[in-house]
């Protein structure tokens, strides 16, 4: 009588080989997995982001129950504070109002100048609506998803905003959507500027703030002193809102204006260097 | 045949749903956004209850899914779930216990295991933070909410075991 040799036996797996074949195999995909994310694999890195512009759909259909809740919620909480509200309008509105009469006058002026100096403008510059695709919640540190990419012409360092000001900026570009680093980022350095002070240094991110780097005594900046950038890194223009100083006994931060949760919808400044350089 | 595609589909559909779920844009909700880890904590009982109904190769997707839209390195999740798969096949009393109390420890066991091993192994080779306070939180609402989790999905494999028999 033939034994079978235990080679054979190995190419008739039992259902249990089966199963632990396949969980090696799984075992193996994973820590490849691991090991391509943790060297920053580009082909990882263009699956996580076709994979999250294919999931948004999804995503958003789930998300619209809760909206329409959100909205509900906010739909009664403005009613109640309706005459209120109408009263704050109307004072805006008398504001706004003047400030057009002032923007036109300043319109006037302004195309009245250029036909005097013979200027012919050109766009360099475009400005993007995006919506944040994914903002992981328990980690501060984290970059965030928006459904801008490279089809809508989004090119790696554009700066995104939100209507409070500078949120960060585009490191990775997916087709259809991009990475942004906050700036609230511990990997984002920014070159800044205090006004009042006139002083030059950088700021980095520290999770909820910014921290002041490279100034030799951070308690000569004024409280509530306003930030801006300065374009000394190439990355960012000159003159953007960055934060206000805020001192306390023991140390010097930045507050940002923006925070990447203030809202739903972040635009995009594109630069388009081409026109720049025609101009 | 058709309820049977149905019946063999319905728990990748309901843990995709949950993993959704657990992923829906962050911002209706602000900063302070804490939740249990559904998907771990369903796809756990599931292993617990029935660890045939998902092969390793599902596993590994879904845990690789669910890696891609939250983490920076991705295959930790898929990981851990294979991980747990084999310990209950290889004795089932291992994550489930006859005592409710000692299989909640286990589970407590498991996902603290799990939360230090991805946040770690996240801080380490990517140098990505994370809010303490945040994920002490969400890990005390997933081992609250885990009895509620744990029936949902005792009641929906004995339906599924039953349907199959």
């Amino acid at each position: 009588m033939a034994h079978k040799s235990s080679f054979s036996r190995a190419l008739k797996p039992s259902y249990f080989n089966m199963y632990l074949i396949e969980l090696v195999v799984c075992f193996l995909i994973s820590f490849f997995t691991i090991y391509t994310s943790v060297k920053k694999n580009i082909f990882l890195q263009d699956i996580k982001f076709q994979l999250v512009s294919f999931v948004e759909p999804v995503s958003i259909a789930i998300s619209k129950p809760f909206e329409l809740v959100n909205e509900t919620f906010v739909f009664f909480n403005n009613l109640f504070n309706v005459y209120e509200q109408n009263e704050l309008l109307k004072k805006q509105n008398e504001i706004y109002k003047n400030q057009i009469n002032e923007k036109n006058f300043f319109e006037i002026e302004n195309f009245r100048l250029k036909k005097l100096l013979n200027i012919n403008e050109h766009n360099y510059s475009k400005k993007l609506i995006g919506r944040i695709l994914a903002d992981p919640y328990a980690r501060p540190n984290a970059n965030i998803f928006i459904d801008l990419g490279e089809l809508d012409g989004l090119k790696i360092n554009d700066l995104v905003f939100n209507e409070n000001g500078l949120i960060g900026r585009v490191v990775e570009i997916g087709k259809k959507s991009s990475e942004v680093l906050s700036i609230l980022n511990v990997n984002s350095v920014i070159p800044v500027f205090s006004l009042k002070t006139k002083k030059k240094f950088f700021v980095q991110g520290n999770k909820k703030n910014l921290k002041v780097k490279h100034l030799e005594n951070e308690h000569a900046l004024r409280h509530n002193e306003l930030i801006v950038s300065t374009s000394a890194a190439g990355y960012f223009k000159a003159g953007i809102n960055i934060g206000k100083v805020f001192k306390t006994l023991d140390e010097v931060i930045i507050d940002p204006f923006a925070k990447k949760t203030d809202s739903i919808y972040v635009s995009v400044l594109v630069y388009n260097f081409k026109d720049l350089t025609n101009w | 045949m058709e309820n049977r595609i149905f019946f063999r589909s319905f728990p990748y559909f309901f843990i995709f749903f949950f993993l959704f779920f657990e992923f829906i844009p962050i911002h209706l909700f602000g900063t302070q956004l804490i939740k249990p880890y559904m998907t771990f904590t369903i796809l756990y009982c599931w292993i617990c209850l029935d660890f045939q109904r998902f092969s390793p190769i599902m596993l590994l997707i879904i845990g690789l899914f669910y890696d891609f839209l939250q983490s920076e390195v991705v295959g930790l999740t898929a990981i851990m779930f294979l991980i747990l798969q084999y310990i209950q096949r290889r004795q089932q009393e291992n994550l489930l216990s006859n005592d409710f109390k000692k299989t909640w420890l286990k589970f407590i066991i498991g996902l603290i295991f799990y939360t230090m091993f991805f946040y770690s192994v996240n801080y380490f080779f990517r140098k990505i933070g994370f809010d303490l306070v945040k994920i002490l939180i969400c890990s005390a609402l997933s081992i609250a909410f885990f009895p509620l989790f744990f029936s949902i999905i005792d009641k929906l494999s004995e339906k599924f075991k039953k349907i199959n028999d």
